[in-house]
C-alpha cells in the first residue's frame, strides 16, 4: 500500500472514532495484566486480579517467590543477600552472564558509597570491579565519580542513587531468571506493546504526518492537533 | 627556504663521501697495521730466545771457572761461545725483509692518507659556496651608532634575562653599559609580571604545582570567564600525581577531589569520571593502565605550556620577549634579504632602503610575528600607523588621523560617511 505524503490531517474526533471501533476484548485486556503481573512477580496483586477477573494465570503463583525475594532484596539495596539468592535458586547465572553480574557488583559499590563508606568502596572497587569489560567502564566511571562529592546525590551523576537506578536493575535480573527458566515471556507483553506505540509515532513523524500524539504514555492522554 | 635546504644538501653530500672514505682507509689501516704489529712480536720473540741462549752459555763460563775440580768441562766449553753469539745469515736476511715490508706498508698508508687532503679540503669550498659569510648588505650598521638606539638595544636584552629570572645577569647588563636609573627601573618593572609567570612554569615542568594553583585560584572568575582550560587541567594533574602516589594516598586524593571538582562538575562530567575510575588500578600499579601517560613527563610539559600561554594571554602581556621575537623573524627573513643581495648592491638599493621603515621586499612571516596595524583609512587608502593612527569620530566611523585633519574646516568636521558634523577635537584614537 503506497503511502500518500499529502494526506490531510488526521482530526481527533476521527482517531478517537477508529479507535472506539477497534474489534476489542475486555479479556485479552486481563490477560495483559495478568502477564504484567506474573512477569514482574508482582504475586500479592496477581492473585487478587485472579480472583477478581476470574482468570487462571500462566503459571503456578507460587513459583513466584524466589524472583518476589530476589526483587525486594535488590530494591531493598541488600545486594549481597540478592545476590545469595540468585546463586541458589540458578547457580550458573551470574557466571554465564557477567554484565548482570557486574550490575549486582555496581549496585553494592554504589550502596557503600551512599552510607559513605570510602574507603570500603574503593577497595571493594579494586578488588572485585577492577576487570570490568570495556563495555562496563563507562558505568564503572560514573558510579566511582560519585566518590568526588560530599553530597553525590547532588553531583552529575546522582540518578544512580535514586530508587529507579535500583528499580531498573531488579528488572533486568528479574529478566534475566526468567530466561534461565526457559519462561515463555522475560518482558510483559505490555511492554512491547508501548514500545510499538512509540515507534508507529516516531514513523509517522517522520513522514510529517499530522495526527492526535500520545505524549504521556503514563496517562494515555492525546494531544489535539 | 629551498636554497637553504639545497645549500645543506650539498654541503652533506660532499662531507659524505669524504667520511666513506675515511672510514674505508681507517679499515685498511687497521688491518695493515695488525698485521705489522703481529711480524714485529715474533721478530721480537726470536730475538728474545737468542739472547737467553747467550746469556745461559755465559753464566756456564763463569760457573766452570770457580770450580777448580772441572778442568776438562772448561776446556771444552772455551772452544763454544764463538758460534752461538752469531746470528746465522738467514736469519739475518729474515729480519732484514720484515722490516723492509713493513716499511713498504708504512709508506702506502701515508700516501693513501695524504691523497684525501684534497678532498677535506674540497669540504672547505663546497662550504663557502653555499653558505654566505658577508651580511654586511642586509645590515644597517648606522643604527647602532646611535646612543640611543644602542641603549634600547641593551635595554631589550636585559629584559630579555629578567623574563628568564635571571636578574644578576641583567643588573650586570645594566651595570656595564651604563644604562640610566629611569630606564633600568623600566626594566625590571615592564618584566616582573613576566617573570612571575616564567618562575610558576618552570616549576610546573618539575612537577609542582602549587604556586599555578594558587596562581588559578586567583583567577579563576578571569579564567571562567575566558572558558579556559589551564584551571581544571592543573586540578587535573594534580589529582593524579596523588592518585600515582599509590594506595596510602587514595584517602588525600578523594578530598582533593572533593575540594575541587565540585565546580567544575558540570563542564568536565566525563573527565571527572574518568579520572576517578584510575583508583581500580591502584593494586596493579598505574604504570600498567590506561593512566600511564599521566605518569609522562609529556603531559607535565604540554600542561606548563597551556598555563604559559592561558596566563600571558590573561595578563595581556606577550608570551615571548621582544628579543626573542626580533630573532625568530630574522631568521626568517635573513634568506630572503641574502637572496636579492646582488640587486641591491647593484641596484644602489641600499641606499633608498637606510631611508625609510619598509624592506625592499615582501617577506612572509607566520601570523604570530604579525603587529602591524590592520585598519586601513577609507579616504587616503592606506594602512594606519603609529604616526597616522585610527581615529573613531563621534558618530562612530574611523578614518586616519591625517585624513581627518584634511577634511576638518577649523574645528568643525563633517563625517565622510554619514551627514553628521562635529567638533574634529573629539575623535578619539583607537587600537586593533
Amino acid at each position: 500500500m503506497s503511502y500518500n505524503e499529502k494526506s490531510e490531517a488526521i482530526i481527533k474526533e476521527e482517531w478517537l472514532q477508529r479507535l472506539e471501533q477497534f474489534p476489542f476484548k475486555q479479556a485479552d485486556m486481563n490477560r495483559l495484566i495478568m502477564n504484567y503481573l506474573v512477569t514482574e512477580g508482582f504475586k500479592e496483586a496477581a492473585e487478587k486480579f485472579q480472583h477478581e477477573a476470574d482468570l487462571e494465570p500462566s503459571v503456578e503463583l507460587s513459583s513466584l517467590d524466589g524472583r518476589i525475594l530476589i526483587r525486594e532484596a535488590v530494591q531493598a539495596g541488600r545486594i549481597e543477600e540478592a545476590t545469595q539468592l540468585v546463586n541458589q535458586l540458578h547457580p550458573e547465572l551470574l557466571g554465564s552472564d557477567r554484565y548482570l553480574f557486574f550490575h549486582l557488583q555496581q549496585l553494592q559499590l554504589i550502596e557503600l558509597i551512599r552510607a559513605g563508606k570510602v574507603e570500603e568502596a574503593l577497595s571493594f572497587a579494586q578488588s572485585k570491579l577492577s576487570e570490568s569489560g570495556e563495555e562496563a567502564m563507562f558505568e564503572l566511571e560514573r558510579t566511582l565519580a560519585l566518590l568526588a562529592f560530599e553530597k553525590p546525590q547532588e553531583s552529575p551523576f546522582a540518578d544512580l542513587l535514586e530508587q529507579s537506578y535500583r528499580q531498573k536493575i531488579a528488572s533486568e535480573l528479574n529478566s534475566a531468571i526468567l530466561r534461565c527458566e526457559q519462561s515463555e515471556d522475560s518482558t510483559p507483553k505490555m511492554m512491547f506493546l508501548l514500545k510499538l506505540i512509540l515507534w508507529a509515532q516516531s514513523k509517522l513523524d517522520s513522514r510529517s504526518i499530522s495526527y492526535p500524539k500520545m505524549k504521556n504514555l503514563e496517562t494515555a492522554h492525546l494531544e489535539p492537533k | 627556504m629551498d636554497s637553504e635546504s639545497l645549500a645543506c644538501s650539498s654541503v652533506e653530500k660532499d662531507l659524505t663521501r669524504v667520511v666513506s672514505k675515511l672510514e674505508q682507509l681507517h679499515e685498511n689501516a687497521e688491518a695493515d697495521i695488525g698485521d705489522i704489529a703481529t711480524q714485529m712480536s715474533e721478530l721480537v720473540e726470536v730475538l728474545s730466545r737468542a739472547e737467553q741462549l747467550v746469556t745461559t752459555l755465559n753464566s756456564s763460563t763463569q760457573v766452570s771457572q770457580d770450580d777448580p775440580m772441572g778442568d776438562a768441562v772448561s776446556m771444552q766449553v772455551e772452544t763454544e761461545p764463538t758460534a752461538p753469539q752469531r746470528l746465522t745469515e738467514r736469519q739475518v736476511e729474515s729480519v732484514r725483509n720484515a722490516l723492509a715490508r713493513c716499511h713498504e706498508r708504512v709508506q702506502k698508508l701515508s700516501t693513501e692518507h695524504r691523497d684525501l687532503h684534497g678532498s677535506i679540503s674540497k669540504i672547505g669550498k663546497a662550504i663557502d659556496r653555499n653558505f654566505s659569510a658577508d651580511f654586511s648588505s642586509t645590515m644597517r650598521v648606522d643604527v647602532l651608532q646611535d646612543e640611543e638606539n644602542l641603549m634600547l638595544l641593551n635595554k631589550a636584552i636585559a629584559k630579555h634575562y629578567c623574563r628568564q629570572g635571571m636578574d644578576d645577569v641583567a643588573r650586570t647588563l645594566i651595570r656595564e653599559c651604563k644604562m640610566s636609573p629611569e630606564h633600568a627601573q623600566d626594566v625590571f618593572d615592564s618584566e616582573r609580571e613576566f617573570a612571575d609567570i616564567y618562575g610558576i612554569w618552570v616549576k610546573i615542568q618539575k612537577r609542582d604545582l602549587t604556586d599555578a594553583l594558587k596562581w588559578a585560584k586567583m583567577y579563576s572568575q578571569q579564567l571562567s570567564d575566558r572558558h579556559s582550560l589551564i584551571e581544571f587541567r592543573l586540578h587535573r594533574m594534580r589529582f593524579m600525581q596523588l592518585v600515582s602516589y599509590g594506595l596510602d594516598s587514595q584517602r588525600e586524593a578523594i578530598s582533593y577531589a572533593r575540594l575541587n571538582f565540585k565546580k567544575f562538575a558540570v563542564r568536565y562530567e566525563h573527565e571527572i569520571a574518568n579520572l576517578m575510575a584510575s583508583f581500580i588500578y591502584l593494586p596493579s600499579g598505574l604504570e600498567n593502565s590506561p593512566y600511564k601517560h599521566f605518569l609522562g613527563q609529556e603531559k607535565w610539559t604540554e600542561l606548563s605550556f597551556i598555563f604559559l600561554k592561558d596566563a600571558c594571554q590573561l595578563l595581556g602581556i606577550s608570551k615571548n620577549s621582544a628579543l626573542s621575537v626580533v630573532v625568530n623573524a630574522g631568521c626568517t627573513a635573513l634568506p630572503a634579504l641574502l637572496n636579492i643581495k646582488q640587486v641591491m648592491q647593484s641596484r644602489q638599493v641600499l641606499g633608498m632602503w637606510n631611508g625609510c621603515d619598509e624592506l625592499p621586499i615582501e617577506i612572509d612571516l607566520q601570523p604570530e610575528f604579525r603587529f602591524h596595524s590592520i585598519f586601513a583609512c577609507p579616504i587616503l587608502r592606506q594602512q594606519t600607523s603609529e604616526d597616522n593612527p585610527p581615529k573613531k569620530l563621534t558618530c562612530g566611523h574611523v578614518i586616519s588621523n591625517d585624513a581627518l585633519h584634511k577634511l576638518s574646516v577649523g574645528h568643525i568636521l563633517k563625517c565622510p560617511y554619514c551627514p553628521v558634523e562635529q567638533n574634529a577635537e573629539e575623535a578619539v584614537r583607537i587600537y586593533f
